[in-house]
């Protein structure tokens, strides 16, 4: 019986899944390719930066080339022009330059300070008192 | 005998006739002024002995050094206006009238100068001395005014005989403009020089006016020669800046 009843003894065996659709494939890394790309984008935006601040650097220096330049003197110096007359030569104007150059001088020259007659240093407490 | 040859000394000098020319007056003033360091020096060393021993030599010693000193300060003042005198006379633009009052001032100062002298010559002891020295340091203010004034003068002088050189150029050239006009040439740039030039002899005469202010105030404290100087300097600066102004004009027909 028992034999009997171990060889009647269905046993019960779950059959295997079989596969249905089509064959699954493998998944791939993406993160090389990520890291690829962000690399390619920042060279690209540092290239774009770079050529921009070249740019604007060279429309400053072109800007300043194109602006006055500041003069070194406050004011502006005043050539007198001279006037094509016959008098240029004139012996009288002539005459009157030297002598104006004359007086010129004296102003320039003249002593205000006159050490030589300055008054003496005396000393006005002069005595021998004793208390 | 000591006691007297400095008493002659003093009389040749104080009698000594005036010399004729401004370098011996410098010369003379030199010298006595020297002489008058010389004795200024040799008073503070006497003073300091006597004042420290009071010994009967020492006193004696202090005695015969300030009778010294006192008398070299007179005798500098005495050739102080004879220097000053002589620069006057040599100095254009000075009427011969304030030369003349000028003259009756110092003489007057010299008769002070020469009794001052006589009571140091007959001082006998130091309170005679000190009684003498504040006399003078009492009339120094008075002094010190009228040679001031004079050096004010001297100045003012000199700053107005370039003025009139100037302004007779002025004329000259105004003379040639004329003609310049006349002959149909553009005197415009000349003419606005002048106008320009005029200012500044404006401003020169108002700060001569200044300057003489300095010279003859009533102050108390005395005239500052500084601040004189300094404003006829100022004055001088005009003329400089007028002088300018025609240097262009002239340039401008010369070329």
């Amino acid at each position: 019986m028992d034999i009997d009843s171990q060889q009647n003894r269905v046993e019960i065996v779950s059959p295997a899944p079989t596969p249905t659709g089509p064959a699954a494939k493998p998944k791939r890394n993406l993160i090389p390719l990520l890291v690829a790309f962000l690399a390619v984008g920042t060279l690209l935006i540092v290239i774009v930066g770079v050529s921009a601040g070249i740019t604007m650097i060279e429309r400053a220096m072109q800007q300043a080339a194109l602006q006055p330049s500041q003069t070194v003197a406050p004011a502006p110096v005043v050539n007198v022009t001279p006037v094509s007359s016959k008098y240029a030569t004139d012996s009288g104007v002539l005459q009157l330059r030297d002598q104006l150059q004359t007086i010129s001088d004296a102003i320039d020259a003249v002593d205000l300070i006159e050490p030589q007659i300055a008054p003496p240093a005396l000393d006005l407490n002069l005595n021998i008192k004793t208390n | 005998m000591k006691k007297v040859l400095p008493i002659i000394f003093a009389f040749f000098l104080l009698a000594a006739p005036v010399r004729a020319d401004y370098n011996s007056a410098y010369n003379d003033y030199t010298y006595a002024y020297g002489q008058y360091r010389t004795a200024y020096n040799a008073y503070l060393v006497s003073k300091s002995t006597y004042l420290t021993y009071n010994t009967l030599t020492s006193q004696n010693d202090a005695i015969e050094k300030l009778r010294a000193v006192l008398s070299a300060r007179d005798q500098v003042m005495f050739v102080y206006y004879d220097l000053l005198q002589e620069k006057i006379n040599a100095t254009a633009s000075i009427p011969d009238d304030y030369k003349n009052t000028f003259a009756g001032i110092k003489q007057s100062e010299k008769d002070w100068l020469a009794a001052n002298q006589t009571k140091i010559a007959a001082a006998a002891s130091l309170d005679d001395l000190n009684s003498v020295s504040a006399e003078f340091a009492s009339r120094y203010p008075q002094m010190d005014t009228e040679t001031k004034q004079i050096i004010g003068t001297v100045y003012a002088a000199k700053e107005q005989t370039l003025n009139t050189q100037l302004t007779d150029w002025i004329t000259s050239l105004n003379a040639k403009l004329a003609q310049m006009r006349a002959d149909g040439q553009s005197t415009t740039l000349a003419d606005r020089g002048l106008l320009n030039t005029k200012s500044k002899l404006d401003l020169f005469s108002q700060k001569m006016i200044e300057a003489n202010g300095v010279f003859t105030t009533k102050n108390s404290d005395g005239i500052d020669l500084f601040k004189g100087q300094q404003t006829y300097s100022q004055a001088n600066q005009y003329l400089r800046e007028a002088a300018g102004f025609l240097t262009e004009i002239i340039k401008s027909i010369t070329g």
